[in-house]
C-alpha cells in the first residue's frame, strides 16, 4: 500500500521537474539586455559676416555725392541655428566717427541705409535694431540662411570732406 | 483495523512532506541553470553626448567602445541582434533612427566580425552568429556614432534606447 502511495508521487513530482526544464529550454531561446545614449542638444546660433564688396565708400564725384552710392552685396551672411532665428542690424552710435583734425562729427547715421539682396526698398539705419531678415533653423543650405546686404551711402553735401567711419552691429536671436 | 489505517495514512503524509522538500531544492537548479549559461550582460556605461558647437552639430560621431556586453550560451549556436528605439524624455522633435549606427569595434572580440557600420531600425537586425562550447562566455565591443545631425532638430534631450538580443536557434 505505502508503495503504491508513493510511486504517484514521484510521477507526479517528475512531472513538474520535467515542466520547469522544459519552460526554461523556451525561454533561453531569447534574452535581452538594453543600454541607452542620451543626446544633449543645446540652443545653438551662429552667424558668419563676410565682406565681399566693403571697401570705402568714396565720394568724390557730383554723381556720387547728388545720387550717394549703392553697394550691391556689401556683405554676405550665414546663419546656422537649430531654432527660428532673428538678425538685426544697428548703427553703433548716432553719428559717425571722424578723423582728423577739424572735422565735423554730425554726420548722422541715417545716411546709410541698407537692404537684403531680396529685398527692393531701402531701410534708413537708426540706432534701434531693425529687423534684417528671420529664418527658420537650419544650417547654410537652409532656404534664407545665406544671403547679402547692399548698402547705400548718400551724405549730400552738408558735410565737411575727411574720413568718416561707423560701425554697423549685428544681432542674432533665438525665437 | 482502524488504527492502523489511521497510522499509514499520517506515514503517507510524512513521506509527501519530506519529498516536497527534497525536490523543492531540486528544481531551484533547474531552474537557475539555463539561466546562467544563457544571457547577455550589458557592462559598459551609457553614453551620453552633448553638443555645443558647429562642429558637434556638423560632423559625424563616434564613440569608441560605447557598448559592451558578456553573453553565454552553453553548447549552442548563437545570433545577437540590435535594434534601437526612441525612449522617455525625447526631445521636442523627433531624431531618425536611421542616422545612428553601431559597429563591432575593431578591438573586440578576436573574431572574423564584420566592421561595417549597421544603421539602427526599430526591427531587430542580425549582427553576428557564432556559438559557444560549455561554460565559456564571448565578450563583444561595439562603436556607436551617427552621422551629422545638423541643425534640423530642435534643442533638447533626446533618449536613445539600443537594445542587444542573443537567441539560440
Amino acid at each position: 500500500m505505502k508503495i503504491l502511495l508513493i510511486v504517484p508521487i514521484i510521477f507526479l513530482l517528475h512531472g513538474v521537474c520535467s515542466a520547469s526544464y522544459a519552460q526554461k529550454v523556451d525561454a533561453r531561446s531569447t534574452t535581452s539586455a538594453s543600454s541607452t545614449a542620451t543626446l544633449q542638444l543645446n540652443t545653438f546660433a551662429e552667424f558668419t559676416v563676410t565682406p565681399v564688396n566693403a571697401s570705402a565708400f568714396a565720394f568724390n564725384s557730383t554723381t556720387s555725392y547728388e545720387s550717394g552710392i549703392n553697394r550691391s552685396s556689401f556683405s554676405s551672411f550665414v546663419v546656422k541655428s537649430n531654432m527660428n532665428w532673428l538678425l538685426t542690424i544697428r548703427a553703433s552710435g548716432a553719428f559717425f566717427a571722424a578723423s582728423g583734425g577739424g572735422l565735423s562729427n554730425t554726420l548722422p547715421a541715417g545716411v546709410i541705409s541698407f537692404k537684403t539682396n531680396s529685398e527692393s526698398t531701402y531701410r534708413t539705419l537708426t540706432t534701434t535694431a531693425q529687423t534684417l531678415r528671420s529664418g527658420a533653423a537650419g544650417g547654410s543650405s537652409q532656404p534664407g540662411n545665406t544671403f547679402s546686404i547692399d548698402l547705400r551711402v548718400a551724405p549730400g553735401y552738408l558735410y565737411n570732406g575727411g574720413l568718416y567711419t561707423l560701425d554697423l552691429v549685428y544681432t542674432l536671436t533665438t525665437q | 483495523m482502524s488504527t492502523i489505517k489511521k497510522c499509514h495514512l499520517k506515514g503517507v503524509c510524512l513521506l509527501k512532506l519530506s519529498f516536497i522538500l527534497l525536490v523543492y531544492p531540486l528544481t531551484g537548479p533547474l531552474k537557475a541553470q539555463p539561466t546562467s549559461n544563457f544571457f547577455i550582460n550589458i557592462t559598459s556605461q551609457p553614453v551620453s553626448l552633448s553638443y555645443t558647437s558647429a562642429a558637434d552639430y556638423e560632423n559625424p560621431k563616434l564613440v569608441d567602445k560605447a557598448f559592451q556586453f558578456n553573453l553565454a550560451a552553453k553548447n549552442s549556436l548563437y545570433d545577437i541582434y540590435v535594434r534601437m528605439e526612441r525612449f522617455g524624455g525625447a526631445g521636442p522633435s523627433q531624431l531618425p533612427l536611421n542616422l545612428f549606427y553601431v559597429q563591432f569595434d575593431s578591438s573586440s572580440p578576436a573574431k572574423n566580425v564584420p566592421l561595417t557600420p549597421f544603421y539602427l531600425t526599430s526591427i531587430d537586425q542580425l549582427l553576428y552568429s557564432d556559438s559557444l562550447r560549455g561554460n565559456q562566455t564571448d565578450t563583444y565591443r561595439f562603436d556607436f556614432g551617427h552621422l551629422a545631425l545638423e541643425y534640423a532638430y530642435l534643442p533638447g534631450q533626446y533618449i536613445l534606447l539600443v537594445t542587444f538580443t542573443l537567441t539560440t536557434p
